[in-house]
């Protein structure tokens, strides 16, 4: 799925994002909790307002798992394994819609918001396949 | 019918108000193409789009893309009208041209990033959920009449 070139362009994106994970990550999940309400359902046990330190938490962990997974694209349902186990068996978020769609078009916004036109098409194409790939490997073993 | 609080139109109306349709449409279609390539199947004559370069400097994509966000707008100025005013449209897009409507949302959460890109920060988290509300009730509006 992913050419060497895909590789490429989201490791770079990458880089540019390293100083600012957590900020990445709880943009990321305040705008899919203002776009999407229905994933708000995931998290009963948190406190959702803007800039809760719940949220800043939980962002940064969910870039982090993002950045172990650009550092093995390779490799990635090795990596992702137990984050696949945890999903399936423990979360169990709406498989096809929650990470591919819902958390990736958030990325992405967040990403262009901050890259403007170095979000290229290229880039942007690139991600949408890295989310994709990364959605797949944690649905891998939900049934 | 779909509600639209004041605050809503007011975030709408604002952005609309800042975007250049012709580029803004011209980029959101030829990201459609180049992400999702396999909705090139739609687009068979308009010459080369075997590049994210060549697509991008496709005069057909650039002016059908212009169309398309242009058309958009017409849901703007309509928001509490839309399946009346999307209804032939609709029709077009099921009896002529055969699209399968996932592929609106496609075009609405890639137009959703173009505006991202060129608004940045402007483009808060409450603009972005206003503007994903409007993308899929227009998507919704444009497969409302399929059959």
């Amino acid at each position: 799925m992913l050419t060497a070139e895909d590789k490429k362009l989201v490791q770079q994106v990458w880089e540019k994002v390293s100083g600012h994970q957590e900020d990445v990550g709880a943009e990321t999940l305040e705008r899919m909790f203002a776009a999407y309400p229905q994933t708000k359902t995931y998290f009963p046990h948190f406190d959702l307002h803007h800039g809760s330190d719940q949220i800043r938490g939980h962002g940064k962990k969910v870039v982090a798992a993002l950045g172990k997974a650009v550092k093995n694209l390779d490799n990635l349902s090795q990596a992702l394994s137990e984050l696949s186990n945890l999903h399936a068996y423990n979360l169990r978020v709406d498989p096809p819609r929650f990470p591919s769609q819902l958390l990736a078009q958030c990325l992405q916004v967040v990403l262009a918001v901050h890259l403007g036109k170095d979000y290229t098409p290229e880039i942007h194409s690139a991600v949408d396949k890295f989310m994709s790939a990364v959605a797949a490997v944690l649905a891998e073993k939900y049934r | 019918m779909v509600h639209w609080s004041a605050e809503e139109k007011q975030l709408i109306s604002s952005v609309w108000g800042k975007v250049n349709v012709e580029e803004c449409g011209a980029e959101a279609l030829a990201r459609l193409l180049i992400v999702y390539p396999w909705t090139q199947r739609f687009f068979d004559n308009f010459g080369n789009l075997s590049s994210p370069t060549a697509i991008i400097g496709n005069p057909k994509v650039r002016a059908h893309g212009k169309k398309v966000l242009t058309s958009f707008g017409d849901a703007i100025k309509n928001l509490e009208n839309l399946k009346a005013t999307y209804s032939k449209l609709s029709e077009l897009h099921c009896e002529k041209l055969h699209v399968d409507p996932e592929n609106f949302r496609l075009l609405g959460d890639i137009l959703i990033i173009v505006l991202a890109a060129h608004f940045g920060k402007d483009f808060t988290p409450s603009c972005q959920a206003t503007w994903q509300k409007l993308v899929g009730v227009v998507a919704h509006a444009l497969a409302h009449k399929y059959h």
